[in-house]
């Protein structure tokens, strides 16, 4: 891992990348809403000192919320298809936080495994992730519960760091990374210097939830999947789509028909699980017909399944879902009691021994 | 009253309904785990009454929870719920749209001084001139004045839109509906919201396209608009829980303005009225229905 | 770009009315190269589509030892089943796959056979029946009952005649009480009771069934009265299905991807998974 010091500030490096005709990507304000978007005047790139994170992750600039995958045209019995253009235009999402770019490494396992979704992977492929190292956190995050620190490099291409007179660093963590220093070479200079351990991101760490046990709570799980907790916690979920959609890591999908006289579009549409109709049959057969096995099955995909299958956390600690969450259903809340519960029981089987 | 004393009230209160056996459930408020949120809780032991608080952070309308989607309701005994005054509106709704019986509530009304959003009191309590609930079978908080409210006309945010030119307009909305990704919870939250099958579920015809794409969004919010004309009763739960920050208050409030001006109605204030657009009269304004 | 999204074309050769509210196609591929190449194995799914519409699950009811075309049978049930329902020889239809695992054929060789089918469910059996069938020496005695819950809901009649007629083939067929016409030749009983009466020998066999999901309980549980292992027994799952690829969780049973480790599946497999389909 080279590093680099960065000579500018973050709006001199958005503009010398727009100057390099380069796409860019970065949180900016839509109205009052902070969300990545492509800027156009470096002016608009919000400086990453100014926010703990955008409303919505980065995730759908590599899957999107809407896309076409397959296009169609029919007529009488002249039926014809055609790939849907993958949109893999060379991009860079800048500013995006170390939880956002963990993310990616961890969905990455179910769109390449066994079938590859080329949507996925072409779009992946061509975009490099530059994060920046959080000064501040807030109530919600906990991505040090899930092995993860306000400075991770994990996923990034180029990971920013802050010393203490605020100057930034960077250090390159993939090729990817290095070519972008190599493209604005006039503003990046190698360095030995080295923040690994900032003081600055400690202080950081320390404002952050107490880390969770994710062992424990994988362990919990293991044994209950039927357990009354779980009626309890989902009892005033509203079944929305919030914390799914707002999640860099929820990765589920629709596929629907969209028509226009002759021809049409299939297209892939973020789903989630907390609605109902997720996996309701035709028969009318719904193998999670109550809230509480939808919010279950939220839980446990993240703590548990995923993990029996891909060997990772289905989660960054970004706490999206818990900030817009209408109902303040805390999914670190939630595990947190779980582990307690845990304890409990073992208090409970001690005294019986 | 201080908030600590209130809390001391809701939790006494709901303790003694739970412990009597007077209510099956107890859906109120508890500490939330971020600044300013505060948690939905819903109680079915007198233990788990300590929980309850009430404060300037009760945003949520609990009055979601009455529908028939959560299947609280259990014959015999009425369920306790806390509502502000404004939240009793849509139980008026409701009952109103024969989705709820008044007896199967029990209602505790709370006088409430507005309630805080992440930037200041709420839209809607700027302009609230009704303080104090209508109706209930409980009454926490005593009896609050009512004040002139700071902003005087409720539609004052309407008529700004409305003075915009048609294309402005349009603007306006397609920036805003573009933010939307369909997450649905502008209708979870919505207490009128309770279709069995939404509109925008059905696929046999799909009416409107599932897609978060300009066409499919503008299908979802137009038709929401129109599906709560004179329904809605303004408690701002969809604009609150958008995490995209969209306006939808004042999508439903220009319905609301509409039907004000149109048939004098406003919505969630009579139990006994009609919904105009559930009914049919003689002397309604449009010659095409007679 | 290798898109797996996009399904080939496939051209309707053939429509059967099963039952009034049940078709079977059959089905070439239009590109020569996909018809030459194609294979699958017995109790593998695809994804049909009509477009417009959308993209349904069946499984492919056809045998893999019968080359050039596929057939599958659906339920006219809502949107995309009820827009193939309205399509006929000609038309063209969209199918991708074949998907999922199979019928662990390979360890069925020298043991008896036992299929238990319901209803539609016949439709993915019918495949792995015809495919024992076309290898008849390979196995030991193949018994298939089948019930439906009227005369008319029973599918594949003219097979069914075909397989009462073989000498090789124990073929036992029933209706649910009261589903009878005056001319019904075969049982009157639900299926698991018709097991019973049956009482098959678990030793050496292997039971495969399929049908609908409260059939399958009573099926498994009288099973395991006879005597049969959970290991000697595979059945097939449903859970809804969107992309059939393992990407989109629709179909998540714990760590299970339905579309991928599944359809099919051993009673004692089923056991191990948490009960969420
Ligand atoms: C592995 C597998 C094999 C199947 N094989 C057959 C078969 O051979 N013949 C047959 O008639 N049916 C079969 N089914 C069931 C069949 O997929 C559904 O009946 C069908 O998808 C309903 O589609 P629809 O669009 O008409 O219904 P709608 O109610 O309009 O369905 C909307 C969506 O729900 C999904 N869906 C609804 N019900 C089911 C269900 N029971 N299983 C899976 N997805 C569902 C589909 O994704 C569909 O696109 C199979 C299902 C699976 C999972
Ligand atoms: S589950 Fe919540 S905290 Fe975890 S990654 Fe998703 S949105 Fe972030
Ligand atoms: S939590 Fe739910 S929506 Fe998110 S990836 Fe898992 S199953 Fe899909
Ligand atoms: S946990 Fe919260 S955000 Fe998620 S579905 Fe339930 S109410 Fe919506
Ligand atoms: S809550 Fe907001 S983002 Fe979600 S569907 Fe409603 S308007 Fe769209
Ligand atoms: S949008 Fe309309 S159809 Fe959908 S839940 Fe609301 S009122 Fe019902
Ligand atoms: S059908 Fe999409 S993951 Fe199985």
């Amino acid at each position: 891992m080279k590093i680099y010091k960065l000579k500018t500030g973050y709006t001199e490096l958005a503009a010398a990348l727009l100057k390099k005709g380069q796409n860019v990507i970065a949180p900016k304000f839509s109205g009052r809403t902070l969300l990545f978007g492509k800027i156009e005047k470096a002016e608009d790139a919000v400086e990453p000192e100014r926010y703990v994170n955008t409303v919505r992750s980065a995730k759908e600039f590599i899957f999107p919320a809407t896309e076409p995958v397959v296009e169609f045209s029919y007529k009488n019995k002249d039926v014809k298809v055609f790939d849907s253009l993958v949109q893999s235009d060379e991009k860079i999402i800048l500013g995006l936080r170390p939880c956002d770019a963990a993310a990616f490494t961890i969905i990455d396992d179910v769109f390449n495994y066994e079938y590859k979704d080329e949507f996925y992977a072409e779009k992946r492929k061509n975009t490099t992730l530059v994060s920046f190292s959080c000064e501040h956190s807030d109530e919600a995050c906990f991505c040090s519960s899930v092995g993860l620190r306000p400075d991770s490099p994990q996923g990034s291409d180029l990971l920013f760091k802050k010393d203490v007179h605020g100057n930034y660093f960077a250090y390159s963590c993939s090729e990817k990374g290095e070519k972008l220093v190599a493209l604005l070479k006039e503003i990046f200079e190698e360095t030995t210097e080295d923040f690994t351990e900032s003081p600055c991101y400690e202080e950081v760490l320390g404002h952050m939830r107490p880390p969770l046990d994710t062992v424990r709570i994988k362990e919990w799980l293991d044994k209950n999947f039927e357990n009354p907790l779980w009626d309890e916690f989902a009892s005033r979920c509203l079944g929305c789509g919030s914390c799914a959609f707002l999640c860099p890591t929820c990765h589920c999908f629709d596929i629907v028909d969209e028509t226009k006289y002759s021809s049409g579009l299939r297209r892939k549409n973020w789903d989630a699980c907390q609605f109902p109709l997720f996996t309701l049959h035709a028969s009318g057969h719904n193998p999670r017909p109550l809230q509480s096995k939808r919010y279950r099955q939220r839980v446990m995909h993240k703590f548990k399944y995923y993990n029996d299958r891909f060997n990772k956390t289905l989660c960054t600690g970004c706490g999206r879902c818990v900030r817009a969450c209408p109902v303040n259903l805390d999914i670190y809340q939630v595990v947190s009691e779980i582990t307690k519960e845990n304890s409990l029981e073992e208090t409970l089987n001690e005294q019986h021994l | 009253m201080s908030n600590d004393k209130i809390s001391a009230e809701v939790k006494k209160l709901a303790g003694e309904l739970l412990e009597s056996g007077k209510v099956s459930a107890v859906v109120g408020y508890a500490e939330g785990t971020l600044k300013g949120r505060v948690q939905t809780f819903i109680a079915r032991k007198a233990s788990e009454t300590e929980k309850f608080i009430f404060n300037q952070n009760c945003a949520n309308n609990l009055a979601v929870y009455l529908t028939k989607s959560y299947n609280i309701i259990s014959a015999g005994k009425p369920v306790a719920v806390f509502l502000k005054p404004c939240d009793i509106k849509s139980v008026t709704a409701l009952i109103q749209e024969h989705q709820l019986k008044r007896e199967d509530i029990f209602i505790i009304g709370l006088s409430c001084q507005g309630v805080l959003n992440d930037s200041g009191p709420a839209g809607k309590c700027r302009a609230c001139s009704m303080h104090n609930p209508q109706y209930y079978d409980a009454l926490i908080g005593g009896v609050v004045e009512e004040k002139e409210p700071e902003v005087t006309d409720p539609f004052a945010r309407v008529k700004e839109i409305e003075s915009m030119t048609t294309s402005e307009c349009w603007e306006f909305w397609m920036k805003e509906f573009d933010k939307c990704v369909r997450c649905y919870a502008c209708r979870q939250a919505c207490p009128l919201c309770y279709c069995e099958q939404c509109i925008v579920d059905k696929t046999r015809p799909r009416w409107i396209e599932s897609s978060a794409h300009p066409i499919g969004n503008l299908g979802w919010h137009l038709i929401r608009a129109f599906h709560l004309a004179g329904r809605c009763i303004g408690c701002g739960e969809c604009e609150r829980v958008c995490h995209q920050n969209i306006p939808l208050s004042l999508l439903n409030m220009k319905m609301s303005k509409e039907i004000f001006d149109l048939y004098g109605y406003t919505a969630g204030m009579d139990e006994g009225a009609k919904p105009p657009l559930t009914e049919f009269k003689m002397e309604d304004n449009e010659e095409f229905i007679r | 770009m290798n898109n797996i999204y996009k399904p080939y074309l496939a051209k309707i050769d053939m429509v059967r009315q099963e039952t009034p509210d049940t078709k079977t196609f059959r089905l070439s591929f239009m590109d020569p190269e996909t018809a030459e190449s194609f294979t699958f194995k017995a109790g593998q799914f695809g994804e049909y589509s009509s477009f417009g519409d959308g993209e349904s699950t069946f499984c492919i009811a056809s045998s893999p030892t019968r080359k050039g075309y596929i057939e599958c049978s659906f339920k006219a049930v809502g949107k995309v089943t009820n827009a193939l329902k309205d399509k006929d020889v000609g038309d063209i239809i969209g199918f991708r796959g074949p998907y999922g695992n199979s019928f662990p054929i390979e360890e069925m060789y020298g043991k008896n056979l036992l299929f238990i089918g319901g209803g539609i469910g016949l439709a993915p059996l019918r495949s792995l029946i015809w495919n024992c069938l076309d290898l008849r020496e390979k196995f030991g005695e193949i018994t298939i009952l089948y019930g439906a819950r009227s005369v008319q809901d029973l599918c594949y009649k003219p097979e069914l005649t075909e397989w009462a007629e073989r000498p090789d083939v124990n073929f036992v067929k029933t209706v649910d009480p009261g589903g009878e016409t005056s001319d019904w030749d075969g049982k009157v009983g639900f299926v698991p009771t018709v097991l019973k009466e049956l009482a098959p020998s678990p030793e050496g066999a292997v039971a495969i069934t399929c049908g609908p999901p409260i059939m399958i309980k009573f099926v498994l549980q009288n099973l395991s009265e006879l005597g049969f292992d959970s290991t000697q027994v595979v059945t097939t799952l449903e859970n809804r299905m969107k992309c059939g690829l393992g990407k989109c969780g629709r179909c998540n049973v714990g760590k299970t991807y339905v579309c991928i480790d599944g359809p099919v599946f051993t009673a004692r497999e089923l056991e191990a998974l948490p009960v969420d389909f």
